[in-house]
């Protein structure tokens, strides 16, 4: 186990389209497990994408369960080639992101979405989800896309904050 | 000598406000930390914190300056400041956001800031718009509360300064995942 160095904006990897896993091997299961300890190392933080601790592969923690303020949520997930298959409505709120300091900002995103992945022992899963949890996800698969929060701002007015704590 | 300088720019609005500011600053080997600039109606501000070069010196852009000024008009304040308080953000306590609204006469950001003061709680951001169809002033506010004053109180005496006012007050806790 491990706390893993986390990369911050401009790292290339932050950019890039991250591989598909293929098999989840020990060092996957490995990954994983460091992956679970640094998220829950960083206060307020509830999900993590391989991508921020360098590794450029699609497998995305997360576990709203965890956070302050209480939301529907499916507890500890790990989604290991996540995809987006529905989504619906919108809902804009405040995302910030350990690979972006300094900054948090205002998002709008999809109310619901329907995700499927394999789980940590490969078998194919699909979840419903809603909210900030919801949200979150979208935030963690944007990652395997090379995708930042900064890329879905659309005013800097009334959605960019330079977060002052 | 200050290592850090604090600058505000005013003019009226064209193209090139930017581009000739930031020339100067370039030329002179400064670095631009931190800004915030924005167009209200005919004026364009800029509030710049800018580190020195190693040759970088006062005078020099202190004339650089007075020359665009007094070639294109812009307003030019520069204000030296030390390492310490160039690097440092001195706002403390957490942050919130208060928004308030109605109908617009004069008094309402007097009458809100006021309150905010007297409750040692800082305001670091302000956005205000007013809409001439509907009558309406807004404005958004970012604060710090610090530890004495909880949410429960600040919004208690917001929501009656509202009341006095006329006006709606509301104020909520900023709440940011890490992700």
């Amino acid at each position: 186990m491990a706390i893993l160095e986390i990369c911050t904006i401009p790292a290339p990897i932050l950019k890039e389209i991250a591989r598909p896993i293929e098999t989840v091997s020990p060092d996957i299961s490995e990954l994983i497990r460091d992956m679970l300890e640094t998220m829950r190392h960083y206060t307020r933080c509830v999900g993590l994408a391989a991508p921020q601790v360098g590794k450029g592969i699609r497998l995305v923690v997360m576990d709203i369960s965890v956070y302050p303020k209480p939301h529907p949520n499916h507890g500890q997930l790990i989604l290991i080639n996540p995809v987006i298959t529905g989504r619906a409505g919108s809902r804009a709120g405040r995302e910030g992101c350990l690979s972006v300091p300094d900054f948090t900002a205002n998002v709008t995103r999809a109310e619901t979405v329907t995700v499927s992945y394999q789980d940590a022992t490969g078998a194919k899963k699909i979840i419903d989800s809603q909210g900030f949890e919801a949200v979150a996800l979208q935030h963690e698969i944007d990652h395997l896309d090379g995708m930042l929060f900064l890329d879905r701002v659309t005013s800097i007015k009334t959605d960019v904050f330079r977060r002052k704590a | 000598m200050s290592k850090h300088l604090a600058l505000s720019v005013l003019g009226k609005d064209r193209p090139g406000i930017v581009a000739s500011i930031t020339k100067d600053l370039f030329e002179a080997g400064c670095n631009i930390e931190d800004s915030s600039m924005t167009l209200l109606r005919s004026e364009f501000a800029m509030i710049l914190l800018v580190s020195l070069g190693k040759t970088t010196t006062l005078e020099g852009l202190r004339k650089k300056f007075k020359a665009l000024s007094d070639k294109t008009g812009l307003s030019v304040f520069l204000k030296p400041i030390s390492n310490k308080e160039g690097q440092t953000e001195t706002s403390q306590g957490s942050p919130h956001i208060i928004a308030v609204y109605g109908a617009d006469k004069p008094g309402i950001v007097y009458g809100v800031s006021s309150l905010l003061a007297k409750n040692r709680i800082n305001i670091t951001d302000v956005q205000t718009t007013y809409s001439a169809n509907a009558n309406t002033y807004t404005m958004l506010l970012e604060a710090r509360l610090p530890r004495a004053v909880s949410l429960a109180a600040a919004k208690k005496i917001l929501t009656a300064l509202g009341a006095r006012l006329g006006v709606t007050i509301t104020i909520q806790a900023v709440d940011t995942p890490q992700l």
